[in-house]
C-alpha cells in the first residue's frame, strides 16, 4: 500500500498546557481505514491537525504524498488530503448548499457551469438534491455533517481525515454517512477516522490506533 | 399524581405541516420516560412545548391543546414562572453555560429566585452531589469534558429543585465516559423521585426508563405500537 | 498585599484613565504609568503578563503615535520631504504621550485579571448597576473567545478548500472574509437565543431583583485605596493644572 501521510519523529506542545507529543512516528496508507481512538485530551485531534498542517510541529517532519508539508501552504496540502472538522458548522460558509459544493469544485479547476452541473450530480448521488437551495447552517446536524463531507469529497483528495464524523447525529443519518464512507473506501481512498462510535469502528476499521496522553499505545489490525 | 400532561397538543410552524399532531401524554410523578425517534420527528419540539419554551421563547408557529404541570395550565405563564417546577437541559452545553466557574453556574438559578446565601450554598451542594461534580466547584466549565459540562448544565437546573426534568438529547455529543456519568445522574434523579422525560435517538437511557414511546411523524406511539391519539 | 475588591479595581481604572486622558506633560504621564505598573504589580498582577499585554498593543500604539506625529506637527522639523514636515519634535512628543496614555490604561486594566467575571458583576451590582447590564457584559466576555475561535476555524476551513488566502488579491480576500462573517454572526445569534432560553429556564427575570451567593466586603486595605486614590488623582491634576 502507498503511504499517504507520514509523520517522522514529530514533537509538538501547546504553549499554555502541559500536553505534548514527543518523537512520534506514524504512517497512514491509501486504501486503508485507520480508526484513531482515545479519551478526551489524549491527542487525537491534535494529531489529526498536525497531519494536515493546521498545526505545525515543533520538531520532526510530516509528509503528504511524499512531499514535506513545510514546503507548501495549507491550501496546497489540502488538495491531497481532505479534513472534516468535528463541528461541521465551522466549515460551512456559503449561502446555499449548492454553492458550498460549487466552491469546492471551482478550486479543482472546473469553471462555473461545469462546477454547477457536477455539484448537482453530487447532491443527487448523496440524496441531498432537495436541500440545494437551503442555507447550510439551517440544516439538521446530520445533514450538515453530510454536506461538510461532500464539500471535502468534491475536491477528490486521496486521503481523508475525519474528526468525530458521527457525533450528535441520529441512526438514519449515521447509516447514510457510513455508506458514504464505504463508497470512498471502495474507490481506494485512505481514511483516518477519529471516533468513539463502536458501530462505525465495527463497519469501517482496517486498523485501530489508540492514543493516551500524546502517545500511541496500540496500533493493530482490526 | 400526574406530573406532566399534554392534552391534544398539535403544533405547526407554517400552519400547514404539523410537527406535532394530536399528542396525548401523561407522565406520573416519579416516572422516567423515554421518547425516541428520528431527527426531525418532533420530539424536541414536544419537550420545548412541555416546559413553555414554545411558544414563549420561540415565537413562530401555532400551538393548540393544553399543557398541564401538576394539574395547572401553563399557557398563561412565562418560562421563568414555571422553571422551579419544570426545566430542561439541551444537547449543546456551550449554549447553556456562561459563568466563569461551575459554582457560579449552579448558583445562578437560586440567585434568580432570591434565596439567601445559606440556602443558595445548600442547593449548590445538593445539586452538585446529585450529579457527582462536587470536586469541580471552582473549575471553568469550558475546561471540562462534554459529559462533565452536561452534568454541570443538569446541576444548574437541579438547584431550582424542579419536580420535572426534561433531558433533550443530552448524550448526543458526549463520549462513552460521559454517557456513563449521565446515566448515573439519571439514576440519582430517579432515586430522588423526580419525574424525568428523556428525549433521545440513541436509546442510551432506555434501560433506566419505566415507559418508552416512539415519535413518528408528529405522533406518539407506545411500546405496543399503539398510537397515543385521543380516542 | 491582599487582592483588592473589584470595586477598588474599577476605581483604580477610572482614576488612572482620567489622569491619562487629561494630562499632556510627558514626564508626568510617564510617572503615572510607572506608578500604575508598580501599584498593579503590588496588588498581585504578574509583571510578565503585563509586559505581554503591552506588547500586544505595541503596533497599534506605534501606528497611532506616528499618525499623531505626522498630522499634528509642532516645533522643529526632524524629518521632512520637501516642504512637508513629516516628523517634528513636538509631534514626536505628542506621539510619545499617546503611547504612554494607552500603556497606562492597559496597565490599569491588568488589575482585572485578579478577579473573575462573576466578581466583577458582583462589584457592579453592589455599585447599584442593574444586574442585566452587568450580565450582558459578562456573557459577551465569555463568548468573545468563542467567536474569535470560530472565525479562525472558518478561515482555516476556507484554506482547507484550496484557497490560499495569503496569496489571493485583496478584493478576493475581502470577499472571503466578508462571507466568513455570515456563519459567525448566524452562530452568534443562534447561541444568544439558546442561551437566553436556558437562562429563563433557570428563572432569570423571575423577580425584579436577585440575590447573590456571596457579597463583596471591603477590607481595610480597600478602604485605604478608596480614600487615597481619588485624593492622589485630585492632587496630581491640581498640580498639573495650577502649577504647570
Amino acid at each position: 500500500m502507498r503511504k499517504a501521510i507520514s509523520l517522522e519523529r514529530v514533537s509538538f506542545g501547546y504553549k499554555k498546557t502541559a500536553f505534548h507529543i514527543d518523537d512520534l512516528s506514524l504512517d497512514f496508507y491509501c486504501g486503508e481505514t485507520a480508526v484513531l481512538t482515545g479519551r478526551n485530551g489524549s491527542g487525537k485531534t491534535t494529531l489529526s491537525k498536525l497531519m494536515i498542517g493546521i498545526l505545525k510541529p515543533d520538531k520532526g517532519d510530516i509528509f503528504i504524498d511524499g512531499s514535506n508539508i513545510k514546503k507548501h501552504s495549507l491550501a496546497q496540502n489540502a488538495k491531497s488530503a481532505g479534513y472534516l472538522f468535528q463541528n461541521p458548522e465551522r466549515q460551512l460558509f456559503c449561502n446555499t448548499v449548492l454553492e458550498e459544493i460549487i466552491f469546492s469544485l471551482r478550486q479543482t479547476g472546473l469553471d462555473e457551469p461545469a462546477a454547477r452541473i457536477r455539484a448537482e450530480e453530487l447532491l443527487k448521488q448523496f440524496s441531498m438534491e432537495d436541500k440545494a437551495a437551503s442555507y447550510p447552517l439551517k440544516l439538521s446536524g446530520g445533514e450538515k455533517q453530510r454536506l461538510a463531507l461532500l464539500t471535502v469529497l468534491a475536491m477528490e483528495p486521496k486521503y481523508y481525515i475525519l474528526d468525530e464524523p458521527s457525533s450528535g447525529i441520529d441512526r438514519d443519518n449515521k447509516q447514510i454517512l457510513t455508506d458514504m464512507l464505504n463508497r470512498l473506501k471502495a474507490a481506494g481512498a485512505g481514511l483516518c477516522i477519529i471516533t468513539h462510535d463502536e458501530e462505525l469502528i465495527e463497519s469501517l476499521a482496517d486498523r485501530k490506533i489508540s492514543m493516551e496522553k500524546g502517545r500511541v499505545v496500540r496500533d493493530e489490525k482490526a | 399524581m400526574t406530573a406532566l400532561e399534554l392534552q391534544d397538543v398539535s403544533f405547526s410552524y407554517d400552519g400547514k405541516h404539523k410537527i406535532l399532531d394530536g399528542i396525548n401524554l401523561r407522565l406520573p410523578e416519579g416516572s422516567v420516560t423515554a421518547i425516541s425517534g428520528k431527527s426531525g420527528c418532533g420530539k424536541s419540539t414536544l419537550a420545548m412545548i412541555a416546559c413553555g419554551v414554545i411558544p414563549k421563547a420561540v415565537l413562530q408557529g401555532k400551538l393548540t391543546g393544553r399543557v398541564l404541570v401538576f394539574g395547572e395550565d401553563i399557557s398563561g405563564k412565562e418560562i421563568y414562572e414555571t422553571a422551579d417546577k419544570i426545566s430542561m437541559v439541551f444537547q449543546d452545553p456551550e449554549s447553556q453555560l456562561f459563568a466563569p466557574a461551575v459554582v457560579d453556574e449552579v448558583a445562578f438559578a437560586p440567585e434568580n429566585l432570591c434565596f439567601d446565601g445559606e440556602t443558595i450554598a445548600e442547593r449548590i451542594d445538593a445539586a452538585l452531589s446529585t450529579v457527582g461534580m462536587q470536586d469541580f466547584k471552582d473549575y471553568p466549565p469550558n475546561k471540562l469534558s462534554g459529559g462533565q459540562q452536561q452534568l454541570v448544565a443538569l446541576a444548574s437546573i437541579l438547584s431550582l429543585e424542579p419536580k420535572i426534568i426534561l433531558l433533550d438529547e443530552v448524550a448526543a455529543q458526549v463520549d462513552s465516559q460521559g454517557v456513563a456519568l449521565l446515566q448515573d445522574a439519571v439514576r440519582a434523579l430517579k432515586a430522588q423521585g423526580k419525574t424525568v422525560l428523556i428525549i433521545e435517538h440513541g436509546r442510551v437511557f432506555e434501560p433506566l426508563c419505566d415507559r418508552k414511546y416512539e415519535m413518528r411523524e408528529g405522533r406518539l406511539y407506545n411500546a405496543e405500537g399503539d398510537s397515543c391519539e385521543k380516542r | 498585599m491582599k487582592k483588592p475588591d473589584p470595586r477598588v479595581m474599577l476605581l483604580l481604572a477610572a482614576c488612572v484613565s482620567t489622569m491619562g486622558v487629561l494630562i499632556e506633560t510627558t514626564w508626568l504621564l510617564a510617572s503615572v504609568f510607572a506608578f500604575t505598573v508598580l501599584l498593579v504589580s503590588a496588588m498581585g498582577a504578574k509583571l510578565t503578563m503585563l509586559v505581554k499585554r503591552l506588547k500586544g498593543f505595541l503596533w497599534i500604539v506605534l501606528f497611532i503615535a506616528l499618525m499623531e506625529s505626522v498630522f499634528r506637527p509642532e516645533g522643529a522639523a526632524l524629518i521632512n520631504i520637501g516642504t512637508v514636515n513629516l516628523v517634528t519634535a513636538g509631534g514626536l512628543l505628542r506621539g510619545a504621550n499617546t503611547m504612554l496614555r494607552i500603556a497606562t490604561v492597559v496597565a490599569s486594566a491588568a488589575v482585572f485579571t485578579l478577579t473573575t467575571s462573576r466578581g466583577m458583576i458582583q462589584g457592579l451590582i453592589q455599585l447599584k448597576i442593574p444586574y442585566e447590564f452587568a450580565f450582558m457584559s459578562s456573557v459577551a466576555l465569555r463568548f468573545l473567545p468563542v467567536f474569535s475561535e470560530e472565525f479562525r476555524d472558518t478561515v482555516t476551513a476556507v484554506q482547507l478548500r484550496g484557497v490560499d488566502i495569503k496569496r489571493i488579491p485583496l478584493r478576493e480576500k475581502l470577499k472571503i472574509y466578508t462571507s466568513i462573517l455570515s456563519p459567525v454572526v448566524y452562530g452568534a445569534v443562534d447561541k444568544a437565543q439558546k442561551l437566553s432560553c436556558a437562562m429563563e429556564l433557570r428563572a432569570f427575570r423571575a423577580y425584579p431583583k436577585r440575590t447573590s451567593r456571596f457579597t463583596l466586603k471591603l477590607g481595610a486595605a480597600d478602604y485605604v485605596y478608596m480614600a487615597v486614590m481619588p485624593v492622589l488623582t485630585a492632587a496630581v491634576l491640581c498640580y498639573y493644572y495650577i502649577l504647570l
